[in-house]
């Protein structure tokens, strides 16, 4: 789901880059006023290990593969915006230091993947929690990957009809909206159980002994 | 009377212009140098039949379409140097938009590239990560006594 640079024109990434900027900004600022020194190792190796997590790929028939992205994992743990910010320091290492994942793609990744996909995480924890939190969990992780899948299949597929040369040929992303809805989409749910199976464990195993967080919060005070 | 009528009906046919579908071909079979990019996905496996174009050094549109082979790999033979774009794409959002800079010999410049192995990968990643966390948790200390 790493969009790479080259896909997606300027009237997608600047605009993105702009509303992630302020996103970011808004994030570190309640990081800074937040975020303890308790917190931050656990925050620390949860991202290292969404980071070692989203280089395991299984091959999928069709010939793609995919990989779980832990964003219901990080965000059930640690709420929706340290969930961004530390998704989006993962995209930014692998758009520079590997080249995977695009710099100008950055902020859609971002977006998609750390904003929305921790927004329907959370939601999805928020809705089920109280009839079970196991299946509040495993749903977190479902939607948290379906939801980024979803965003991502819709930004794509509005690439040919944002940027297009005169004789209509695609000048970015070729594909439109009803092939990469299948296309991105399908294999994520699938993904989604793995994601979902991922934010259960986490949530039973990882979680500080206290009461689960209100959706967007996050159990930031041990 | 119709003697005439088919003699004169069989030269318009004989000399009217009409378009042919079947033009003969000529072909021929020759070796070349040509320069391979293949791609594949961090487990090893090859990104097997995708879409991909190949753009000559300043030119606004590919010299060849396509789609990569079995192994992943896209083959082409460079008739210029310089700095030639080889863009591959999924239907799933995967793919490069990569420049092979080609040399005067039409060989690709420098020769083979790769990238950073998976193991590479994940060290350099994991180490960064957890630097960036402990310069982030230096700060909060200091701040907070």
């Amino acid at each position: 789901m790493h969009v790479p640079d080259g896909f997606l024109g300027p009237q997608t990434y600047l605009p993105a880059y702009g509303v992630a900027g302020v996103m970011w900004a808004a994030g570190l600022r309640r990081l800074r006023a937040r975020l303890d020194a308790a917190t931050l190792p656990r925050l620390a190796v949860v991202t290292a290990a969404a980071f070692v997590l989203m280089m395991i790929t299984v091959p999928l028939p069709g010939g793609t593969t995919v990989h779980v992205a832990g964003i219901g994992m990080l965000a059930v743990l640690f709420g929706v915006w340290n969930a961004f910010l530390s998704l989006s320091l993962v995209f930014l290492l692998q758009a520079l230091l590997f080249g995977d994942g695009g710099v100008t793609a950055l902020p859609v990744n971002a977006l998609a993947m750390g904003l929305v996909g921790s927004l329907a995480a959370v939601g999805a924890y928020g809705l089920l929690r109280r009839w079970s939190r196991d299946a509040a969990l495993f749903a977190a992780g479902w939607a948290g990957t379906v939801a980024a899948a979803l965003v991502m299949a819709g930004v794509l597929g509005l690439q040919p009809l944002l940027s297009h040369a005169p004789d209509g040929s695609p000048l970015f992303f070729p594909f439109g909206w009803k092939t990469t809805l299948p296309a991105v989409v399908l294999p994520h749910l699938a993904v989604g159980v793995a994601d979902g199976a991922l934010a259960l464990l986490a949530g039973r195993f990882l979680a500080p002994r206290t009461a689960p967080a209100p959706p967007g919060r996050g159990p930031e005070a041990p | 009377m119709k003697r005439p009528f088919l003699m004169a009906a069989g030269c318009a046919l004989l000399l009217a212009p009409a378009p042919s579908p079947a033009h003969g071909l000529a072909h021929a079979v020759t070796a070349g140098r040509a320069v391979v990019v293949t791609l594949t996905y961090d487990d090893g496996s090859p990104f097997s039949f995708e879409s991909c174009e190949v753009t000559p050094p300043a030119a606004d549109k590919p010299s060849q379409v396509g789609r990569t082979d079995r192994l992943g790999r896209v083959v082409f033979l460079p008739d210029r140097p310089g700095d030639w774009r080889v863009r591959v794409v999924s239907e799933d959002g995967h793919g490069a938009d990569l420049t092979v800079p080609v040399d005067a010999a039409l060989l690709p410049a420098g020769g083979p590239v790769a990238g950073p192995s998976r193991f590479a990968k994940l060290v350099t990643g994991v180490s960064v990560l957890f630097g960036i966390f402990g310069l982030v948790a230096l700060v909060i200390t200091r701040r907070r006594p």
